[in-house]
């Protein structure tokens, strides 16, 4: 999240240093590193909910085992 | 040879002793973390507030410290699956062929990174989202490649044998990353020509080669990053079909 924050006031900076006819292309180069973020971002969150999910089953096959 | 016998062999375990254990994977995995979290905000630093501004594109350019790493990066990533493929097919260890597995995945990422990014740059400056020149069509390519590789991990079925295909696929689909590097030095393409070993007519001024190259050491940290998180969850994942294997042969 903080990186994110940091790219937006980096766009921010940016967008307040730039001539206004340059300004469209701001756009641009928000969308592209909104998307970078956006995608390692999730890309992170999916694996951190794999991981979250085996382990609960491994917690469950392991009361199976014992009760078993 | 026997169906049963065949059936022994396919739910073999790997040797615990060939595989880092998870609780290891997870360690190392955070302390990279924090290696990498702490690279980005310098790398992101670089980027809006040391570079200069490129003169004939302006700011837009500065998307070039997110597009180019992510791609290079993914090169490092496909080596990994090409070079752990070779290695399954040599010494037949589950844990090499996890660890192709894992790399091609985050390889893929990084390479849809580098082909969103581009469009979104190529937009405002070529005036166009897309061109069907080399060095685009082969990189689009290998992507497809990729996620076909994927593919078949995911539908191949049974264990041994999927893994195996998919290791002969990796090996032959490796050969279009050399293409790729190669496309906008062997043939005249809109995209524009290598700035770093691109020849005498080529090169970065000073800051931005810095930030470039910066750049690019934190893409391939946060792929060795990825990588462990990725293979912390499939060890995760062998240890809880062992203890299926151990419920259903109690």
């Amino acid at each position: 999240m903080s990186f994110l924050l940091l790219t937006l006031s980096g766009w921010h900076w940016l967008l307040q240093a730039a001539e206004p006819s340059s300004n469209k292309n701001l756009n641009f180069l928000f969308a592209g590193y909104a998307v970078v973020w956006l995608l390692l971002l999730g890309y992170l969150f999916s694996l951190a909910r794999r991981q979250k999910r085996l382990e609960a089953e491994i917690e469950m096959l392991k009361q199976m085992k014992q009760e078993g | 040879m026997p169906d049963s016998i065949m059936k022994t062999e396919t739910l073999k375990p790997p040797a615990p002793a060939a595989m880092p254990t998870a609780a290891k994977l997870q360690r190392w995995s955070m302390i990279l973390g924090g290696i990498v979290a702490a690279l980005m905000f310098v790398n992101l630093y670089n980027i809006f507030m040391l570079v200069p501004t490129e003169k004939s594109m302006g700011l837009i350019q500065r998307i070039f410290y997110f597009h180019a790493p992510p791609l290079i990066t993914s090169f490092v990533a496909f080596t990994v699956t090409f070079v752990y493929s070779i290695l399954y097919l040599a010494k037949q260890r589950l844990w090499h062929d996890r660890i192709a597995s894992c790399a091609a995945e985050v390889g893929v990422l990084l390479t849809t990174t580098g082909l969103i990014t581009g469009p979104i740059w190529a937009r405002p400056v070529w005036n166009t989202w897309w061109s069907w020149d080399p060095r685009l069509t082969t990189t689009l390519v290998l992507w497809f490649i990729y996620v076909g590789y994927l593919m078949l991990r995911a539908y191949a079925g049974e264990e041994q044998r999927g893994a195996r295909f998919a290791a002969v696929f990796a090996i032959v689909g490796f050969v279009d990353v050399p293409i790729v590097y190669l496309a906008n030095r062997l043939w005249r393409t809109l995209h524009p020509q290598p700035v770093i070993f691109g020849g005498s007519n080529s090169g970065l001024e000073p800051t931005m080669r810095y930030a470039f190259i910066f750049s690019i050491v934190t893409f391939i940290l946060l792929f060795v990053f990825f990588l462990l998180m990725r293979l912390r969850v499939e060890r995760t994942r062998l240890e809880v079909d062992q203890l299926k294997r151990e419920i259903a042969f109690s």
